[in-house]
């Protein structure tokens, strides 16, 4: 027989199931154990801990599929996870070493960056089996793509440029001279593709309008950026100095943007996404196993969570619930 | 076998033709940590540890160092007793943290983009202090798999960790042993 109060918990869960707050997860991938941790953002703390391939680096995430892809450059795969279970469901095999990832807004596409192939293989997300291919310039690297799905930003490190790919014919259709050794790449949502120049210690930032291009002087060895959603401020990892920049973008036109403040993180900083929900910056620390969390309303550090060996979580990796 | 190998290397060649060196390094980088606790007092092991010209003087595998300004920048170049150079270039010595930062440019460790920390600390214990040394690097293969022989992550693994383990100990020993 259902007790009174048995009867109200039923009710309660069944509209909690129903109507699930906003939340976000974070992905991380640990280099060094070949593992994803999965970060329940609100409750601060790793939920899963899951097993992928060897040496795992990068992350895209389609909300819509319930599909985190993760890329394992030394297994020279892709481990494919269900959101909704966080198991892996599948391995997309390679003939090449796997880095950067980026997933269209459409859903429709997977990007990835065959590192020593010096090529972007375009996997169909309905049937892995569908690819296509582009050779970009030397080390591709960091990976993002616009808005509206049309066009593909290649960081392509021994290069020292930005390839600009056409999704549609899949072809090389301008290149941008940038600064020296191109890694992370990040987009605004007014346009602004950010370059991480790791070995010019700044970051070009290209109105992909115009093409008009400034440099933005950062700390040492910075790997990714990350902008806010309002693209008021933008989030640097400075891997050789442990630390985070926040500059200050003020208008597109601006020329001069500067630093307004400098976290301490976890020893050398590598990924970084903005988590629009809980309106936080979370940053994978690669040489103290955990992410630091940053208040962006604040910009101030607001703890650690630890992860596995090596966390890198280089890409996109906050998967966001509405 | 042989033949198997001879294949290998001629699957190889043509690639090493095409790509440039200068820049590049593989994707996954390397880490080493090790930390070693001194009966000294943090400043002691500092003022060794900070000297930047004299690592001969607790590092047994170095036979000699030779100090070198370059404009605003300090160099250093060891001599190993095995034979051999290393060179190093010091990015910061930071008295208030106790910290050392500098990177290798170039000699005959299997390592790439080699970059380290040294970090003196008091403690655990009263009149005790920890230093701890952590590499960040690359293998120096950078071209497709196969990695020959030596020049692989486990090699370069190796050698940092030898060059921490044989040094840490040796700079306890100094440390403990002078007056």
């Amino acid at each position: 027989m259902l007790s009174m109060k048995n009867l109200i918990f039923i009710l309660l869960f069944t509209v909690c199931a129903c109507a699930p707050k906003p939340n976000s997860m974070a992905y991380i991938t640990n280099q060094g154990d070949n593992t994803v941790s999965v970060i329940d953002i609100q409750q601060s703390k790793v939920i899963d801990t899951i097993k992928v391939g060897k040496a795992p680096v990068g992350v895209a995430i389609s909300s819509k599929l319930k599909r985190v892809f993760i890329s394992n450059v030394e297994s020279n795969n892709i481990s494919v996870i269900n959101s909704a279970n966080n198991k892996v469901i599948e391995s997309i095999t390679l003939q090449g070493s796997p880095v950067g990832l980026a997933m269209a807004p459409n859903h429709n596409t997977l990007y990835v960056a065959d590192w020593f192939s010096d090529r972007i293989i375009a996997i169909n997300t309905a049937d892995y089996s569908q690819r296509r291919e582009v050779m970009v310039a030397k080390a591709p690297a960091g990976l993002v793509v616009s808005a509206d799905s049309k066009t593909l930003y290649v960081a392509a490190r021994d290069s020292n440029e930005v390839a600009v790919v056409d999704t549609k014919s899949f072809a090389v259709t301008k290149r941008i001279a940038v600064g020296a050794h191109p890694f992370g790449l990040s987009l605004g949502n007014d346009g602004t593709l950010y370059v991480v120049n790791v070995y010019d210690n700044t970051i070009s930032a290209i109105n992909t309008r115009t093409w008009a291009q400034t440099q933005i002087k950062v700390g040492e060895h910075p790997y990714c950026a990350v902008p806010s959603a309002d693209n008021k401020s933008l989030y640097v990892t400075n891997t050789q100095d442990d630390t985070v920049s926040v500059v200050d973008l003020g208008s597109l036109n601006k020329v001069t943007q500067q630093t307004i403040a400098l976290i301490d993180v976890g020893m050398t900083p590598e990924g970084i996404s903005y988590d629009a929900i809980n309106k936080l910056v979370l940053v994978a620390s690669w040489g103290e196993n955990k992410v630091s969390l940053i208040d962006a309303r604040t910009n101030n550090l607001k703890g650690h969570i630890n992860t596995g060996d090596k966390s890198r979580a280089f890409g996109q990796f906050i998967l966001s619930e509405h | 076998m042989n033949k198997f190998l001879a294949m290998l290397a001629l699957a190889v060649l043509p690639n090493l033709a095409m790509v440039p060196l200068a820049f590049a390094h593989g994707p996954t980088p390397q880490k080493v940590e090790k930390s070693i606790v001194i009966k000294a007092a943090p400043a002691k092991v500092w003022a060794m540890v900070k000297d930047f010209g004299n690592m001969q003087a607790w590092h047994p595998a170095i036979a000699s160092t030779k100090l070198e300004k370059k404009g605003d920048e300090t160099h250093r170049t060891l001599t190993l007793k095995s034979g051999g150079e290393i060179h190093e270039k010091l990015r910061s010595a930071d008295d208030k943290d106790m910290k050392l930062k500098y990177e290798i440019t170039g000699g005959v460790a299997p390592v790439a983009d080699y970059n380290s920390v040294m970090t003196v600390a008091a403690g655990p214990g009263a009149g005790e202090t920890t230093v701890t040394w952590v590499g960040r690097f690359y293998r120096t293969y950078k071209l497709n798999p196969p990695i020959p022989a030596g020049q692989d992550d486990e090699t370069a693994f190796n050698f940092i960790t030898g060059v921490y383990d044989s040094g840490l100990a040796n700079l306890k020993k100094v440390l403990e042993n002078s007056k």
